[in-house]
């Protein structure tokens, strides 16, 4: 082997490292490979294994996602002042629907599933509009929910030493194939929701 | 002295009770619209909204709170940080010289812990507010639907 030989076979060696190391870097800073990244176009919390309970002690699962287009708030009802402010305006909204708003399903998903047991979970949403259901479950189960879903959550102990949550403050509206469509912000006017609502009735009424 | 004053002061509210909408005023304060949501029966925590106007030159701020309906209030205040909801507890509530201090849902709010059974529609209740210089008002509150957005 020359000394010409063996320069060009190091450096080819430091080729390959500088290559391999872009990779890993690349990985890294992408999160992983895209494989594990939610398909906006599949449903929502396809493939995740979890079970809660609905207001009525009825399992959930992400197999029941899909059905029918649905609007999903997050909260918790030890929640004074934001999470009634959410759920006003759900009913609100369903109200001014009218006889339209019976296609759609309103969920409203405890982010503190310790207090919120289904019994609770049926009063709260009720005190708002019987149509809006109330879904919990065991802490680790709401847990792996709320991520496959994308929605933190994180408990903030107070002094007093009861805690609060802080929680994402999206709206998700679901279509009936269970696949996220859009959110709702309720510092939006009812109106801009109703439209995202009526656009979605429309579009699932002419693909039938 | 002060528990004398605060006894007065619900004795008074509880009197008023009827006429529950009506303003309060003490010294150069006057205070409006006081409201609170329904809650369920088993309800821990409530929330009252209100609005204080200040004619006067000095600031006032809020010093001490008291409702018999809830173990304790204190002010809180709920922030979005980017996509996520935080609440927390606010320093004293201050009424600007001349400004006003409004509180409404998803912002700053007088929030009720350790509530004794709930708030029902229709119901109402004092909330005795102490200011620093205009001293303590029993301030009749109101409570309507519980996907009330503003005072009913």
């Amino acid at each position: 082997m020359t000394l010409h030989h063996l320069r060009l076979i190091l450096w080819s060696a430091v080729g390959v490292a500088l290559v391999a190391g872009f990779v890993l870097l690349w990985r890294a800073s992408s999160g992983g490979p895209p494989a594990t990244q939610p398909d906006p176009a599949r449903p929502l919390a396809e493939g995740s294994r979890w079970q809660l309970l609905d207001e009525r002690n009825q399992p959930f699962t992400p197999a029941d996602l899909p059905g029918r287009p649905t609007v999903m708030v997050f909260g918790f009802t030890h929640c004074p002042d934001v999470c009634p402010t959410s759920l006003s305006y759900v009913a609100n909204l369903l109200r001014s629907l009218g006889p339209r708003g019976e296609a759609i399903r309103p969920l409203f998903l405890t982010v503190d599933p310790e207090r919120d047991t289904p019994a609770v979970m049926a009063d709260y949403t009720d005190l708002f509009d019987p149509r809006i259901h109330g879904v919990t479950g065991a802490p680790d189960q709401m847990a792996a929910a709320l991520k496959s879903l994308g929605i933190f959550s994180r408990k903030v102990p107070q002094e007093d030493g009861g805690y609060t949550m802080d929680h994402s403050a999206t709206i998700l509206l679901l279509d009936s194939a269970g696949r996220l469509r859009s959110t709702l912000d309720i510092h939006e006017g009812e109106e801009v929701a109703a439209r995202k609502i009526e656009r979605l009735l429309v579009a699932e009424a002419g693909s039938r | 002295m002060k528990s004398i004053l605060t006894a007065g002061a619900v004795l008074f509210a509880a009197c008023a009770l009827p006429a529950a909408a009506e303003t309060v005023r003490t010294g150069a304060l006057s205070i409006e619209q006081a409201w609170a949501r329904a809650t369920i029966p088993s309800a821990q925590t409530g929330a009252v909204y209100l609005t204080i106007r200040n004619g006067g030159a000095q600031p006032d701020r809020i010093v001490a709170l008291e409702a018999p309906v809830a173990g304790h209030a204190m002010p809180h205040e709920t922030k979005q940080d980017g996509d996520v909801l935080r609440m927390a507890e606010t320093g004293p509530l201050s009424v600007p010289a001349g400004g006003a201090l409004e509180m409404k849902p998803g912002g700053t709010h007088i929030m009720l812990m350790d509530l004794k059974g709930g708030l029902k529609p229709g119901q109402s209740f004092p909330l005795t507010v102490t200011f620093e210089r205009a001293g303590t008002v029993a301030v009749p509150v109101t409570v309507g639907r519980a996907g009330a957005m503003g005072p009913e």
